[in-house]
């Protein structure tokens, strides 16, 4: 699975900066704008976008079936993306919370990166059970159907922004137990995905 | 010992059956699965790799029944699909800092010699590799963690001669190990009677045959009848047979022929068995 994680980094690295500059750029945006969760919540967009699009990369180049031919099992092929997102979910996270401790801008840190989380987390828990059993073409399909409907979801809740941040921040066990839903949900996404996908012919 | 045991494997698709296939690889040979497009060499090779499940039959590699959870057994086997399927902008560093993470006996500097040797590119991104180079470049990686079996499917077709002549030189030299196995399918018959020490025959999803090469040669031989000579031969010991402007070509076992008969190569043997009448 190392050898999985270092091909996906260094595809990241290599060809896919733009997508890590822009999550960046969104993030930090968040810490010196002071912007809410606006920028925090897209710069995640873009982390779950390079999981995704590496999947479609993987199925367009061979490396699916390539990968068939080495020692690792399917679950193995599953569990690496899933390590992947929760690395760049939370690298994303590490990202956020260092440059505001750094800034002492600590106020909103918390549920920042409870929202960082869920965005993160959700996005793969949604997407990668579609690609690995359905394959790029129709998993994408439903992939920007969950995006087209988080996007629509993130509008509605820009516009609550204070009522989320008042009710996450008084709400402590809510918070818990959404971020509880949400890693939950990503677990139940990872074992779906490996059951289907070591019955798939590839 | 065999190091492939394929028995009564059948796999049933929509436009394609492959059936009842018996193929075995014994320890030390190369064996040359010969087929026309479609013939279900992918197929059977896909089952071996556990791709795809069989609706029927068993499969044995290097020993372990199929299927197995435990990938391990890949550690073995050196596998060479027509398309290898590296990331594209990989080069032959980022090929091996790969490898190494995921197998054991994964050795850097025979890989780099072999590229060497073979005058891959080390600094061309995959992407931007010849077919020929392309090619080896997956042949590089499927023998730099030292397997006892490689098996490739179709990975001389679309090489030119020079480089098909390189490949046939590397798989002699892996067989100098007695314990080295190879299946090797193609539809370019010519690579597989210079390389191979077995053929086997596969059409339509049915084994024709499978025989030692120099076994084949002298089993087997053309024979030019006429049409009398032709009525009094048992139609059961005619494989197959072509009439022609001249006369009738019946391919029989050089035992029963009415004559001395005349030699075949493979690829002749092959297409008569495929294209000629059967009886």
């Amino acid at each position: 699975m190392k050898g999985l994680l270092y091909k996906d980094f260094r595809i990241i690295l290599k060809d896919y900066r733009s997508f890590l500059i822009l999550a960046i750029v969104f993030i930090l945006m968040g810490v010196f704008w002071k912007e809410g969760l606006y920028g925090p919540v897209y710069g995640m967009f873009f982390l779950t976008t390079v999981v995704s699009t590496l999947q479609n990369y993987d199925e367009a180049v061979g490396f699916r079936k390539y990968c068939e031919t080495f020692p690792l099992s399917r679950s193995d092929v599953v569990n690496e993306k899933y390590l992947l997102s929760l690395a760049l979910t939370f690298g994303g996270i590490l990202l956020f919370a260092i440059v505001s401790l750094v800034l002492g801008r600590t106020e909103m840190i918390f549920e920042t990166a409870m929202a960082m989380t869920a965005i993160g987390l959700s996005a793969s828990a949604f997407s990668l059970p579609f690609s690995f059993i359905f394959g790029a073409q129709k998993g994408s399909l439903v992939r920007m159907a969950v995006v087209f409907l988080m996007v629509i979801c993130g509008m509605v809740l820009i516009n609550y922004t204070d009522v989320i941040l008042t009710f996450l921040s008084s709400q402590a066990m809510a918070s818990v137990l959404i971020f509880v839903l949400i890693i939950a949900a990503f677990e139940i996404s990872r074992r779906v995905t490996i059951r289907f996908y070591q019955k798939k012919e590839l | 010992m065999n190091a492939i045991e394929m028995k009564g494997i059948t796999k049933r698709y929509e436009r394609f059956e492959l059936k009842d296939l018996n193929l075995s690889v014994p320890e030390g040979m190369i064996l040359g699965l010969v087929g026309e497009n479609g013939a279900g060499k992918t197929t059977a090779i896909r089952i071996l790799l556990q791709m795809t499940r069989p609706d029927e039959g068993s499969v044995q590699v290097m020993g372990v029944q199929m299927p197995v959870k435990n990938p391990s057994w890949k550690e073995d086997v050196g596998i060479v699909l027509e398309e290898a399927g590296f990331p594209w902008s990989f080069r032959l560093a980022d090929i091996d800092r790969m490898m190494k993470d995921i197998y054991r006996s994964w050795d850097s500097a025979y890989f780099f010699d072999l590229a060497d040797r073979l005058k891959v590119p080390k600094e061309t991104n995959y992407h931007q590799m010849s077919r020929g180079n392309a090619m080896k470049t997956g042949i590089l990686c499927a023998l730099s963690h030292h397997p006892k079996l490689l098996v490739l499917d179709e990975a001389t077709s679309g090489l030119d001669p020079l480089v098909r002549d390189d490949l046939l030189d590397i798989l002699m030299d892996f067989t100098r190990d007695e314990h080295h196995s190879v299946l090797l399918s193609s539809h370019i018959v010519s690579d597989l009677e210079k390389a191979c020490d077995m053929i086997a025959f596969l059409h339509e999803g049915k084994l024709l045959l499978q025989e030692e090469k120099d076994v084949l040669r002298e089993k087997y031989c053309r024979v030019s009848v006429t049409k009398e000579e032709l009525d009094a031969i048992d139609p059961t010991d005619i494989l197959g047979s072509r009439t022609g402007k001249y006369g009738t070509e019946v391919l029989m076992c050089r035992e029963k022929a009415p004559s001395r008969g005349e030699s075949l190569s493979i690829e002749d043997l092959f297409i008569f068995m495929v294209k000629g009448e059967h009886r």
